[in-house]
C-alpha cells in the first residue's frame, strides 16, 4: 500500500509523455479503419462506406504482388544482413587502431552520408552510374563494355543495397564502438596473463561483450523486413527495372497515392505493421530462448 | 514527502503548458480570417451582377497555389502573393487575394492538396484535376457555381468556354450543376519535329519530308560528328521513359503518327468499337522501329534513365526535338544560351505514307478552378478571372503596364489556370504575321504589339535577347506549324477514369511501360508485344475497355 503511495508521483511525472504518446501515436491508430472502407477524401471517417476485407483481397489479387514482395523481402534482408555484419567488422577493425585522430577522423567520414537525403544522393549515384560516369570509365579502362547500370536488372538490386549500406553503416559502427568502449579493460588484462592471443581475445571477450548490443540492433531491425527503402528506391528506379526494384512502398505509392486510393494504401500499411510486429516477437523469443537475452 | 509531492505537481505543470504551449497559440491567425469572413459577410455586394463590380466592404480571398519563387522577374521586393497583381486586384475589386498556403512545384501543390482534402482543411479556391474535382462533388466540399458562371462570369470568359462547345463545361458539370471553371488546354499543342538547322547545313541534309528522311538526319547527326567537337558525343535524338504524350517534351509522338501509333488514346476503330491504342498492331510496328534506332545508336542509349531529359537540350547533344510550337520558351533557350549557334526550326514531319501529319487530340480540359462550399463570396471568384483576364489580355489600359518589360510570367497571376479560344495559338499567329507582312502593328492589341515588337527585334538582332527570340520564335515560326489544314487529328474518345481504372489502371500502366521500354531496348523480343495485349486485355484491360465505350456514349 504504502509502495503504491510512493509511486504515485512518479506516475504522475510520467503522464505528460504517456499523454502525447495517447494523442499523437493512439488516436491517429483509429484511422485503421481506413483499411475496410471505401475510402472518398473529404467525407467524414465515419461516413465511408464499409467493404469488410476487400482492399485486402484485392491486394492479393494483384498480378505481380509476388514480384513486388519478393523484391521487397529480397532487398530488405540483404539490406538487414550487410546493415549488421558491416558495422559489427568495421568497428572491430577501428578499435584496433591504435591512432586516435585516425579513428576519430574515420568515424566520422564514415557517418557524414547517414544526414545527406536520397533525393540528392540519387541525384549523385544517376552521375556515377550514367555511361560515361566514373563508374564507367574506370572499367573501360580495364577492356569492359559500359553498362547502364540504373537500367539492368541484374545490378539494380546491388547498386541499392550497396549504396543504402554505405550511407548508413557509418551510424551503425558508432553505436558499436560505443559498446566497446563499454568492456571492462581489466578482462583483456587478465586473458593477456593467462596468453591468450588476439583472437580468443575477440572471441571470448569482445564479441560476447557487445554481443547485447547486436541482439538487439539484429531484432529490431528484423521490424524492417517489409520495409526496402522507399525514398531511395523512388529517386533511383524507372520502368525498366520494375521487375527487380518495384517493391511494395512504391508499388503502393503509385497506386495508393497517385491515384488517391488511399483505403488500400492504409490496408498494405497495416499488413506491413502487423508482420512487422511478429517478427520482432518471434525474434524476441528466439533471443530469449538461445541466447538467453532479454531485450525489454 | 510532502515537498516531493509540490515537485512532483510543479515539474507535471510545466511539461504540461510547454506541451500544449505551441498549440494553444496556433490557431490565432486561423480565428482572425474566420472573423475577417464574418465580418464582411455582411456587407452586401454592390454592383449586383456585375462581372467587374467593386466591393464595398474589402473582403479576403485565400488561395492554395502551386507558384515557383524562383526567377519570378519581380522587381521591388515583390513577392508572388503580394505584388502589383494582387494590389491591382485588390484597387478595382476590393478583393484581397492571400495565400493560405503555396508549394514551389506541382509535385508538392498535389501531396499539399491530398493532406488538404482529407482533413477538409481547404483554403477559399484552389486548382484541382478531374479525379480530385469528383472526389470533391462527392464529398460535397465544393460549391456549386452554376449561378455565379452566368451572372458574373464576362462575356470574354464566356466566348473561350463556348468556343469549344460544350467539351469543357461538360466536364465540370455535375447533375446539370457547374461545380468549377474549368481551364483549358488551347489547342495545337502537338509535338512537332523541331532540328538544328545549322547541323543540317553543315552535313549539307535537306529537311525531312517522311520518316525515312528524318531517320537519315538523325543518324548523320549522330555519326558525323554536328558539333564538330572531334568526338562522338551526339544522338540524334533522345526520348521519355513514358515514351509519349500530351505535354511532354522529348516524347516520340510523331514518329508514332507517321506509322499511325498512338500511345495511351482511347480511340474508334473502323466497325465503331472503342479500342486503346497502345494495344493495336501499328504500335507493334512502331516499337520495332524504335528499336532498330535505338540499337543503331540514334536515340540517346541513356533516355530510360534520365530524370530530366532536356539536360541533352541544353548541352546541345541532339539535333532534333519533338516539342511543341511553344519550346523556344522552354527548354530550347538554354541550348541557344550554350552555343550561340544553334539554329532551331519547327517542321511539320514526318508525314505517313500519304503525306498526312497524325496527331492525336488533347484533353480540352485538365485542371478546374473550384470554390470551396462555405465561401461566403463564390462571386468574388469569377470577378478576380475575369479581372485576371482583362490584364492578362492585355485589354484594361490600367493593367497593361504592369510589370512592362520584365519578363514576368502570367502564372503570377492569382489562379494559375489557363482560359482560352481552342484555336488560341493559331488565331493569334494568324494576326500577327499579318500584322508583319503588312508592317503595321497598330491594329494589334497590347499583347500582341509586344510580340511584334520582339519579332522585329530579334529579326533586327538574332538572339541578342533570348526573351526576345522565345517569343519571335514561337509565336512565329512554330505556331506556324499548327495551322489546322496541315494535320490530321485522331480524335480520342475519353479522357477521365472509369471504376475499373481507379484499381487497374496502375498495374496495366506498369505493365506497357515496362514492356515497351524493354522492347525498345532490345531486352525482349518485338513479338512480346503480342503477349503483353493478351495479358492487359485479361488484366483488366477487356473490362476497362467496356466501361471506356460505354461512358463515351453518354
Amino acid at each position: 500500500m504504502k509502495d503504491k503511495k510512493t509511486l504515485f508521483h512518479y506516475h504522475l511525472m510520467l503522464s505528460p509523455g504517456i499523454l502525447l504518446l495517447f494523442v499523437f501515436s493512439i488516436i491517429p491508430m483509429l484511422g485503421i479503419v481506413m483499411a475496410f472502407q471505401n475510402v472518398i477524401p473529404g467525407k467524414k471517417i465515419w461516413k465511408q462506406e464499409w467493404i469488410g476485407w476487400d482492399n485486402f483481397a484485392f491486394m492479393l489479387q494483384i498480378p505481380d504482388i509476388k514480384q513486388v514482395v519478393l523484391n521487397t523481402v529480397l532487398i530488405a534482408s540483404m539490406k538487414i544482413a550487410a546493415g549488421i555484419i558491416i558495422p559489427v567488422v568495421f568497428a572491430l577493425l577501428l578499435h584496433e587502431v591504435q591512432v586516435r585522430w585516425f579513428k576519430r577522423t574515420v568515424q566520422t567520414i564514415v557517418y557524414l552520408p547517414h544526414f545527406m537525403s536520397w533525393v540528392i544522393l540519387a541525384g549523385i549515384m544517376v552521375n556515377i552510374l550514367s555511361l560515361d560516369g566514373i563508374v564507367n570509365q574506370i572499367a573501360g579502362l580495364f577492356g569492359m563494355e559500359p553498362v547502364m547500370f540504373l537500367a539492368s536488372n541484374t545490378w539494380f538490386r546491388h547498386i541499392v543495397v550497396w549504396s543504402d549500406v554505405w550511407k548508413e553503416f557509418g551510424f551503425g559502427t558508432i553505436v558499436y564502438l560505443a559498446a566497446l568502449t563499454g568492456i571492462n579493460p581489466s578482462l583483456y588484462e587478465a586473458a593477456e596473463i593467462d596468453g591468450a592471443s588476439r583472437l580468443k581475445k575477440l572471441q571470448y571477450i569482445t564479441l560476447p561483450g557487445i554481443m547485447p548490443t547486436i541482439i538487439l540492433l539484429t531484432t529490431l531491425s528484423l521490424g524492417n523486413v517489409l520495409n526496402a527503402g522507399f525514398d531511395q528506391i523512388f529517386n533511383l528506379y524507372n520502368p525498366l527495372v520494375y521487375s527487380s526494384g518495384d517493391i511494395i512502398d512504391t508499388y503502393v505509392y503509385r497506386l495508393g497515392l497517385v491515384q488517391m486510393q488511399y483505403g488500400l494504401a492504409t490496408a498494405v500499411g497495416l499488413l506491413k505493421s502487423v508482420v512487422a510486429i511478429l517478427l520482432i516477437a518471434i525474434s524476441y523469443r528466439l533471443a530469449y530462448k538461445f541466447a538467453n537475452y532479454r531485450i525489454f | 514527502m510532502k515537498l516531493k509531492w509540490i515537485v512532483g505537481c510543479l515539474v507535471v505543470l510545466m511539461l504540461l503548458t510547454t506541451a500544449c504551449g505551441s498549440s494553444g497559440t496556433e490557431p490565432n491567425p486561423d480565428t482572425n480570417q474566420t472573423e475577417g469572413t464574418k465580418d464582411t459577410e455582411k456587407s452586401p455586394d454592390s454592383g449586383k451582377e456585375d462581372p467587374f463590380g467593386k466591393y464595398d466592404e474589402p473582403i479576403t480571398l485565400t488561395l492554395g497555389k502551386s507558384i515557383s519563387t524562383k526567377n519570378t522577374n519581380l522587381p521591388n521586393g515583390d513577392t508572388v502573393d503580394n505584388n502589383e497583381y494582387y494590389r491591382y486586384i485588390e484597387k478595382k475589386l476590393n478583393v484581397k487575394v492571400t495565400h493560405a498556403w503555396q508549394t514551389e512545384t506541382q509535385e508538392a501543390y498535389q501531396q499539399k492538396l491530398s493532406v488538404s482534402i482529407a482533413s477538409q482543411d481547404l483554403p477559399d479556391a484552389f486548382i484541382v484535376n478531374e479525379k480530385q474535382l469528383k472526389q470533391l462533388v462527392e464529398a460535397d466540399l465544393i460549391a456549386d457555381l452554376t449561378d455565379v458562371y452566368n451572372k458574373y462570369s464576362s462575356p470574354l470568359i464566356k466566348s473561350y468556354y463556348e468556343s469549344y462547345g460544350d467539351r469543357v463545361l461538360k466536364r465540370a458539370t455535375f447533375d446539370g450543376k457547374l461545380m468549377a471553371f474549368p481551364g483549358t488546354e488551347i489547342g495545337g499543342q502537338h509535338n512537332m519535329t523541331w532540328i538544328r538547322q545549322d547541323w543540317l547545313d553543315k552535313l549539307g541534309l535537306q529537311p525531312p519530308k517522311t520518316l525515312d528522311e528524318l531517320l537519315a538526319i538523325a543518324k548523320a547527326f549522330t555519326e558525323k560528328d554536328p558539333d564538330g567537337n572531334g568526338k562522338n558525343d551526339t544522338y540524334g535524338f533522345t526520348g521519355l521513359p513514358t515514351l509519349a504524350g500530351w505535354n511532354t517534351v522529348n516524347g516520340f509522338d510523331p514518329i508514332f503518327g507517321a506509322l499511325h501509333a498512338y500511345k495511351g488514346q482511347w480511340l474508334k476503330d473502323q466497325a465503331g468499337s472503342t479500342v486503346y491504342s497502345s494495344t493495336l498492331p501499328e504500335m507493334k510496328t512502331a516499337l520495332a522501329k524504335l528499336h532498330e534506332l535505338y540499337a543503331a545508336g540514334i536515340i540517346d542509349k541513356e533516355f530510360p534513365v534520365r530524370k530530366d531529359s532536356t539536360e541533352l537540350i541544353a548541352a546541345n547533344k541532339v539535333g532534333i526535338v519533338f516539342g511543341p510550337w511553344w519550346i523556344p520558351y522552354w527548354p530550347l533557350p538554354d541550348s541557344v544560351k550554350n552555343d550561340p549557334k544553334a539554329e532551331w526550326k519547327p517542321y511539320t514531319a514526318p508525314l505517313d505514307s500519304d503525306g498526312k501529319f497524325n496527331t492525336y487530340d488533347q484533353n480540352p480540359t485538365g485542371s478546374f478552378l473550384v470554390v470551396k462550399k462555405e465561401y461566403a463570396h463564390p462571386e468574388a471568384v469569377a470577378k478576380v478571372l475575369n479581372m485576371e483576364y482583362e490584364g492578362i489580355r492585355k485589354l484594361d489600359p490600367a493593367a497593361k503596364d504592369i510589370y512592362k518589360d520584365l519578363n514576368v510570367s502570367w502564372v503570377i497571376w492569382p489562379f494559375a489556370i489557363q482560359i482560352g479560344f481552342e484555336d488560341d495559338a493559331y488565331r493569334v499567329h494568324l494576326e500577327l504575321k499579318a500584322a508583319w507582312d503588312a508592317k503595321d502593328p497598330s491594329k494589334l492589341n497590347d499583347e500582341l504589339k509586344m510580340w511584334y515588337e520582339n519579332v522585329k527585334k530579334n529579326a533586327e538582332n538574332p538572339k541578342k535577347d533570348l526573351a526576345v527570340w522565345s517569343d519571335s520564335m514561337s509565336r512565329m515560326d512554330g505556331s506556324a506549324e499548327i495551322d489546322p489544314s496541315k494535320l490530321t487529328v485522331i480524335r480520342n474518345v475519353f479522357f477521365g477514369q472509369t471504376k475499373t481504372m481507379e484499381l487497374k489502371w496502375a498495374i496495366l500502366e506498369k505493365m506497357e511501360n515496362e514492356t515497351f521500354l524493354k522492347i525498345i531496348l532490345g531486352e525482349e523480343p518485338v513479338d512480346k508485344f503480342d503477349s503483353f495485349v493478351q495479358e492487359w486485355k485479361k488484366l483488366g484491360g477487356d473490362q476497362i475497355t467496356k466501361e471506356v465505350e460505354e461512358a463515351s456514349k453518354k
